[in-house]
């Protein structure tokens, strides 16, 4: 019956003793809080993580807690209200870091432990396949040459996208391409096929199909993408720079350094699970684990960092 | 309420939603001087349709204050039928702040308290604030509720409502 | 032919048959509960989906999604309350026929409506799926800003006695959209520096709050509904006859949905709406509609199950989300392997087949579900005032957290609950708040979108045809009631023929 079907998740327990050293990890189940988007590459991350962990918990429940709003704030602050307790953890993004240097979200990297990259998702400039377009510089001299006629649609307006092509744009001389913000990546797309836009900025799996059926092409990729052999990356057309969307995991803040460890090497054997491989490989997403925890932090600093002086040169942040 | 009186009420209640339209325009025009512009030549800006709304909402609140004007002395019938109804304003206006006051201290309590012990106090509350005095009513009917939310929505469907402390 | 009986087959396999049903049951569950939706019913099965193999994953939730567009009008008939935002329109006449006592025969209008557009939108799916994924990409900037003004144009027949208080109302609406992040900008507007206000005022709270919040409110002030006539409800269904009579109504309605549903962005919630106006407006006694009329129940009702099969089209022939729900759906399709596109129909024509048949068969299994559920409903309905609202109210407030897991928006139902409740008072529909809640997005950000692309100039609007005749029809629209009533006005020194009189209640805003 139905209801037996649905029963596989139930509620973790609240509040416990966060377990300190000496306490056997886990005491409990683990709760993944999820600020993003049901159905979406965050949420489905959070999700596959769920189906794979347990073998290497334990065999403890692991749950997917939905807090969404406030720009992700809401399960971020739900995240870090549960200082040292190694059993909550969240999925971090580029998404969350942008938002970090906007200030639209009232924290910091420091607010919370990183502990494993896990995906990263290089940008990718699509357009339709009868576009006058080839490569990156056609679109940028077709700018020079016509400022403020040519569009590219993408998701947002200063977010991990915006600031993705922005950078782009200035690393080509900052010619005058208008971007035309979406409620989301998919949305974008469409634009661009629609023809109302002259290209679009997005991801690689979502436009994986129309490259496949040929109604889309790339000009460049952030990154060599091994599906795409013929395309040049953004290095390779000679804009030096490699803007990714990344997904990783981040506990709370407080977390006992061993405990941290621990999480780390029990998280990196759960995506080395067969399903969680299948997951990557049908979502067409990249690993992209660092060499340890602290890289990862270092990396979400960085991007903080990256973003806030792109903000700062394009007048959206003061100072 | 006497007639003449009551004709003086719904202008102030006129008056009143009025006031209430060109305070929310004032407060919008006020906030959309903080928006920045727009990131296309040519194009409105974030506080372009805000900034319209507000005019228009001020036209219209001008438009209610000159109907306030030539309010008519006798009382509107359909509102003093809500009176007969309702009993004096002034109760109801309590009773109107003790409901809407029970579901905040509900909302304020739900994530220390938890859904199973705030819940079936929020029915119990407002079943009695609603009139119900039957006391096997009152104890059965929000235990039993907590009991198809904890079943359905907690166990069989897995929504993390909140579980308190 | 013989591709869909293949299909049909695969859909009538004990283990899809079964995830089938399991959607239905769990799908009217979730359209019915206020704050529930199929979103959040497709979200809850994501996780159980992982354990299944791609044919009975896909038809639960196809099952679960075309269910929950039935369930939503459930509660919308029986106690007033949309339980999910696309059976808005459904309050109008349905909730008006409950108060008439007839709330079994608004529920198998419903019902029957429903099964008939979720057929006829799969049939369009089916025979249609080419063309109408190229009309959706059609769509840029201007033309949604042409459906955004069209969509708005029917607040005129949504404003009740009093038309400049109804201007009010759908100006309050668009404000209250404002609130949150400007998508071309990302600048905070009207969020007064909290981050809970930075996702805006959502559409859920809005609904809980003016229809369930303000009610209770009513209730608690000691303001009586209208108790229906003779003190029974009946829970008789519908004659055939009458439901039967109702084919070129269904008909209409499911063609709009098909139409709009298509449209990425465009919904099932828009849908239904413009489908009880065009109803109203073809209609030979319009001024009837609001007071339980079939066909304003009969309108919506096919309007958003037609959206269902329709909101595939994008989906699969593009692999684009045109809905919430269709965004889960991808997200379920893409953990089971199945990359939605071009290719999708030459490379997995089979487990395409098998989701049109499945599609049917959800159907029908939404017909045998809602028809056990009418006598449980008719039953809810009798529940004492005391002991109904304030179970409305909380089973509201729990869905409307369950939604995103956020307490702010249990927050924001209150506060549009007390709004409701004052707005209620003075007189002030709240129908056309609602309406301006949910286009304002649509025409706001697609103008701004338009004249970016266009740098400034207005002709953009002018240039693409679609644009050109929604925006013409909207005017059209909107002066329709005037010039309607100003040519009924000069026709009624002739007696009126047969003047109904059980028809003749008040309208939901006006009644106290």
């Amino acid at each position: 019956m139905a209801a037996a079907g649905l029963a596989v998740v139930s509620l973790a327990a609240g509040g416990c003793s966060p377990s300190g050293k000496g306490a056997a990890f886990p005491s409990r189940s683990i709760e993944i809080v999820s600020w993003a988007t049901p159905g979406g590459p965050t949420d489905l991350l959070s999700r596959a993580l769920a189906e794979a962990a347990p073998p290497h918990f334990e065999g403890r429940r692991v749950t997917v807690m939905t807090r969404q709003g406030g720009a992700g704030a809401a399960g971020m602050q739900y995240l870090q209200g549960r200082e040292g307790d190694p059993h909550v953890l969240g999925v971090f993004t580029a998404s969350g870091t942008v938002n970090m240097a906007t200030g639209r979200i009232p924290f910091s990297p420091e607010d919370f432990t990183p502990i494993l990259r896990i995906q990263i998702d290089p940008f990718l400039v699509a357009v339709r396949d009868d576009s006058p377009f080839h490569t990156l510089a056609d679109l940028f001299e077709a700018a020079h040459a016509r400022p403020g006629e040519v569009s590219v649609s993408g998701f947002g307006a200063a977010s991990a996208h915006f600031l993705g092509f922005a950078r782009l744009r200035a690393a080509a001389g900052d010619p005058d391409v208008r971007w035309i913000a979406y409620e989301g990546s998919a949305d974008a797309v469409v634009a661009a096929l629609g023809g109302h836009t002259d290209a679009a900025h997005t991801n690689f799996n979502i436009v994986r199909e129309h490259l496949r059926a040929g109604t889309m092409r790339v000009l460049g990729a952030a990154l060599p993408v091994e599906a795409l052999p013929d395309t040049p990356s953004y290095a390779e057309q000679g804009y030096d720079l490699a803007p990714v969307h990344w997904r990783g995991v981040v506990g709370p803040p407080g977390l006992d350094p061993e405990l941290r460890t621990e999480l780390r090497a029990r998280l990196m054997a759960a995506i080395e699970e067969p399903g969680f491989r299948e997951y990557m490989e049908r979502a067409a997403l990249e690993y992209a684990t660092m060499a340890d925890a602290d890289a990862f932090g270092a990396w979400m600093a960085d991007e903080v960092a990256t973003s806030r002086s792109m903000l700062r040169r394009l007048g959206i942040l003061d100072e | 309420m006497s007639s003449p009186s009551a004709g003086g009420a719904a202008r102030l209640r006129l008056l009143a939603e009025a006031g209430l339209l060109a305070v929310v325009a004032a407060g919008v025009l006020l906030d959309s001087r903080a928006y920045p512009g727009s990131l296309a030549e040519g194009a409105p800006g974030p506080a372009f349709f805000p900034r319209l709304l507000a005019v228009l909402l001020m036209v219209c609140a001008a438009g209610l204050a000159i109907r306030a004007a030539r309010q008519p002395p006798d009382p509107d019938p359909g509102r003093s039928r809500g009176n007969v109804v309702g009993g004096s304003g002034a109760g109801r206006g309590v009773r109107l702040g003790l409901g809407a006051a029970w579901i905040a201290v509900f909302l304020l309590a739900w994530p220390r308290l938890g859904t199973l012990v705030s819940v079936p106090l929020l029915v119990a509350g407002l079943m009695w604030l609603t009139g119900e005095r039957s006391r096997l009513a009152l104890i059965s009917v929000p235990l039993a509720f907590a009991a198809f939310i904890y079943l359905v929505f907690m166990v069989a469907l897995g929504v993390p409502l909140p579980t308190g402390f | 032919m013989s591709a869909f009986l293949d299909g049909l087959l695969t859909a009538l396999q004990p283990g899809n048959l079964a995830a089938l049903l399991a959607g239905s049951l769990l799908g009217v569950f979730a359209g019915a509960m206020p704050g529930l939706s199929s979103t959040v019913g497709l979200a809850l099965v994501l996780p159980v989906t992982f354990a299944l193999d791609p044919t009975p994953a896909l038809l639960m939730m196809v099952s679960i999604y075309m269910a929950a567009e039935y369930g939503g009008s459930i509660t919308a008939i029986a106690i007033g309350v949309p339980g999910s935002s696309p059976a808005l329109a459904t309050t109008f006449d349905g909730y008006a026929m409950t108060r008439r006592g007839e709330a079994g025969r608004a529920l198998g209008i419903s019902l029957f409506s429903s099964m008939s557009g979720g057929l006829l939108g799969t049939v369009v799916l089916v025979l249609a799926l080419g063309p109408l994924s190229r009309a959706a990409i059609a769509f840029g900037p201007a033309e949604y800003f042409g459906l955004g003004v069209f969509g708005l144009s029917i607040v005129a027949n949504l404003v009740g006695k009093d038309p400049f208080k109804g201007i009010v109302s759908a100006l309050l609406g668009l404000l209250f959209f404002i609130v949150g992040l400007d998508v071309l900008t990302g600048a905070p507007r009207l969020t007064f520096g909290t981050n809970a206000l930075m996702d805006g005022l959502g559409l859920v709270p809005m609904l809980i709050g003016f229809f369930a919040i303000a009610e209770a409110l009513g209730a608690v002030t000691g303001r009586r509904r209208s108790a229906p006539p003779g003190g029974g409800i009946a829970g008789a269904l519908p004659k055939a006859r009458e439901l039967f009579g109702l084919w070129r109504t269904i008909l209409r309605g499911s063609a709009i949905g098909s139409l709009i549903g298509a449209i990425p962005g465009a919904g099932a919630t828009i849908a239904s709406i413009v489908a009880w106006n065009e109803e109203r407006r073809v209609s030979k006694t319009p001024e009837r509609f609001g007071t339980g009329v079939p066909a304003g129940i009969a309108a919506p009702e096919a309007a958003n199950n037609s959206c269902v099969g329709a909101a595939m089209i994008p989906l699969l022939a593009l692999g684009i989300p045109g809905s919430a729900s269709a965004a889960v759906l991808l997200g379920g399709l893409t953990v089971q392997g199945v990359a939605p596109g071009p290719l999708l129909m030459t490379e997995r024509s089979e487990l395409v087949y098998a989701l049109y048949a499945g599609f049917v068969v959800a159907v029908l299994l939404m017909l045998a579900v809602g028809r056990l559920g009418i006598p449980l409903w008719t039953r809810v309905v009798r529940l004492r005032p005391s002991i109904l609202m304030p179970l409305v109210v909380a089973i509201s407030l729990v869905g409307t957290f369950s939604l995103r897991g956020n307490a702010a928006d249990a927050w924001a139902a209150l506060f549009f609950g007390l709004v409701g409740f004052a707005m209620l008072r003075g007189g002030y529909p709240l129908a056309p708040a609602v309406l301006g809640l949910i286009l304002g997005p649509m025409i706001e950000t697609n103008y701004r979108r338009a004249l970016s692309l266009s740098s400034g100039s207005h002709s953009i609007f002018l240039e693409s045809p679609i644009s050109l005749v929604l925006i013409l029809l909207a005017a059209v629209s909107f002066a329709a009631p005037a010039v309607r009533s100003r040519l009924v006005s000069g026709r009624t020194r002739a007696p009126r023929p047969e003047p109904d009189t059980h028809d003749n209640e008040p309208r939901r805003e006006e009644h106290e």
